[in-house]
């Protein structure tokens, strides 16, 4: 049986169906064999309970015409996910909402007589700073005695990553990028501190299992014929909930946090950057259906954008600024924001099988709007970027551009090259201008009072 | 030293002495691990989850019976 259309990139491997763009839109094939899973998924009224309280992505029943393949049992149509995100771009809050929101999402299905057969985190995607579960295959009908199949990658997916970031260090998070079916125990164990074998949770999770792992990785044993009893299978769920409840992280004490409380900025000034920021995007036609925020930090400017409506994806490399920002938009639920975690100067690459399972910042793009406020120096000065490398990576990411220059004589860039000889003497608004310019027109150039920095409205060529 | 930790400590022995007796017979894949430990696991913190259950309607049937005497006590103080 042939495809008609290619499956999107990390969905190739499950056999009860698959995803695919067809003329545009998206769909899922769901496969006969997963048929009275997902019979049971609709009939139990379990897919209606969680769609209808935001924890499984809606989506509507189509005809099989629009199916992938000559075997299609039915075929759905999903409510479209605004931006992929992924598990290594999330701060700690994020990837611990995602694992309680797999948790509550199993606790429910069970209650259906169902249970999740994985937990990848990679099943967890954010609309705004919602997290939502987006597998609608992952159910299957449970079974008395059997155990949980998805046990293993709970632990290795969410477990152990936010015990590293929380009793180690948040910046562990990096290793997700590396190991995609999330974090070996072994490794987690080692690197955990003893005193995470006092913590019940994190002894039994993490270390034991690790330990049982290595036991029986190369080894022959018998299958036994014991069984996970219903209430085992509770204990287990909400021993893993109880465990995740407790881990914690404070944001704080990084280079960026507190960055607004930090710059050479008047409040006048900053004021007045805040409302020329709005006036640019007041003039974009039409209006644009994502802006990106590079450097957004805590996100005062991705506020703004989001304000006007516009869906916005704010990115930056401090995990700290981005917890922050997260928590704040969580807690407001009228903004369309999403923080994530990014290095622009190593955005996340195309991962995983063919290099295509994950994919690259790029080709998650272009945006509408970038906004690269505060950002140039950053990369011209500390990252030693000409402009020309600059303007190009920014013109393969978006279609319209704001973006701040900040001269040499600003005090922040004496800072940067107060430490360092200055090699750097085609740094200045002429050649900013000079190289921006091959690739964008300038627009609108505004200088910003009471500081020699200048905004600028950027539109790619075409 | 706490309950929990008097807890986890023996959980531990327990759980080593379970694991490293496991007979030999056939070969399975690495995940395998993670699926016996799991079947060893889960029935402690199933009973755990029980003695929850149970300790939290104990508490609850107290914690009722005793608004209930109160609000008896306050009604009859009230009727005087």
């Amino acid at each position: 049986m042939t495809d008609r259309y290619a499956a999107i990139s990390g969905s190739f491997r499950d056999p009860s169906g698959y995803v695919y763009f067809r003329d545009g839109e998206l769909y899922r094939q769901v496969n006969p064999s997963y048929r009275e899973e997902f019979d049971q998924l609709v009939g139990s009224g379990l897919y209606e309970r969680l769609a209808g309280d935001g924890l499984l992505i809606p989506h509507n029943e189509v005809g099989l015409e629009y199916a992938g393949n000559d075997g299609a049992y039915k075929v759905i149509k999903p409510q479209r996910v605004p931006f992929i995100s992924y598990p290594y771009e999330w701060c700690f809050s994020q990837l611990k909402d995602a694992a309680l929101l797999t948790l509550e999402t199993q606790s429910r299905a069970f209650d259906a007589g169902m249970s999740l057969k994985d937990c990848s985190a990679y099943n967890v995607q954010f609309i705004g700073s919602q997290p939502i579960f987006i597998d609608t295959l992952s159910f299957e009908r449970y079974r008395e005695g059997r155990p949980w199949v998805a046990y293993r990658q709970f632990c290795q997916h969410f477990l152990a990553p936010l015990a590293l970031m929380s009793h180690v260090d948040v910046r562990l998070h990096g290793l997700l990028r590396v190991y995609l079916d999330g974090l070996p125990l072994s490794l987690v164990s080692r690197i955990l501190p003893v005193r995470t074998r006092a913590n019940f949770g994190l002894l039994s999770h993490v270390h034991l299992h690790a330990k049982a792992q290595e036991r029986f990785a190369d080894s022959s044993v018998a299958l036994t014929d014991r069984k996970v009893s219903r209430m085992a299978f509770l204990g287990l769920v909400d021993s893993l909930r109880s465990t995740v409840n407790k881990l914690s992280w404070q944001a704080g004490g990084t280079e960026w946090h507190g960055y607004y409380d930090n710059t050479n900025y008047s409040s006048a000034a900053l004021g007045y950057k805040q409302q020329l920021v709005a006036e640019m995007l007041d003039r974009i036609v039409p209006p644009p259906r994502s802006v990106w925020d590079l450097g957004a930090n805590e996100g005062v400017f991705s506020r703004i954008a989001s304000s006007k409506g516009f869906p916005t994806i704010s990115f930056d490399i401090d995990p700290a600024a981005v917890e922050t920002h997260y928590l704040h938009s969580r807690g407001a639920a009228h903004q369309d924001i999403l923080p994530l975690i990014l290095d622009l100067t190593n955005p996340s690459p195309g991962i995983g099988w063919e290099n295509r399972e994950r994919m690259s910042l790029t080709a998650r793009g272009p945006a509408d709007i970038a906004l690269a406020l505060a950002l140039i120096h950053h990369l011209a000065i500390s990252n030693n970027l000409p402009f020309s490398k600059i303007a190009q990576f920014l013109s393969e990411i978006c279609r319209t551009l704001i973006i701040e220059f900040v001269p040499k004589s600003d005090s922040q860039v004496q800072k940067l090259l107060s430490n360092r000889e200055d090699i750097f003497p085609a740094y200045h608004h002429e050649a900013f201008e000079a190289e921006f310019g091959k690739l964008f027109t300038i627009a609108r150039r505004e200088p910003i009072r009471d500081t020699e920095r200048s905004l600028y409205l950027l539109e790619l060529r075409s | 030293m706490t309950v929990g930790r008097k807890l986890s400590i023996c959980m531990l022995v327990a759980l080593l002495g379970a694991v490293f007796a496991a007979p030999a017979y056939a070969y399975l894949d690495p995940g395998t691990g993670s699926y016996i430990f799991q079947l060893l696991l889960a029935g402690i913190v199933g009973l755990g989850f029980v003695i929850k259950i149970f300790w939290g309607r104990i508490k609850g049937f107290f914690t009722r019976l005793f608004s209930r005497q109160q609000q008896q006590a306050e009604e009859a103080q009230d009727d005087r």
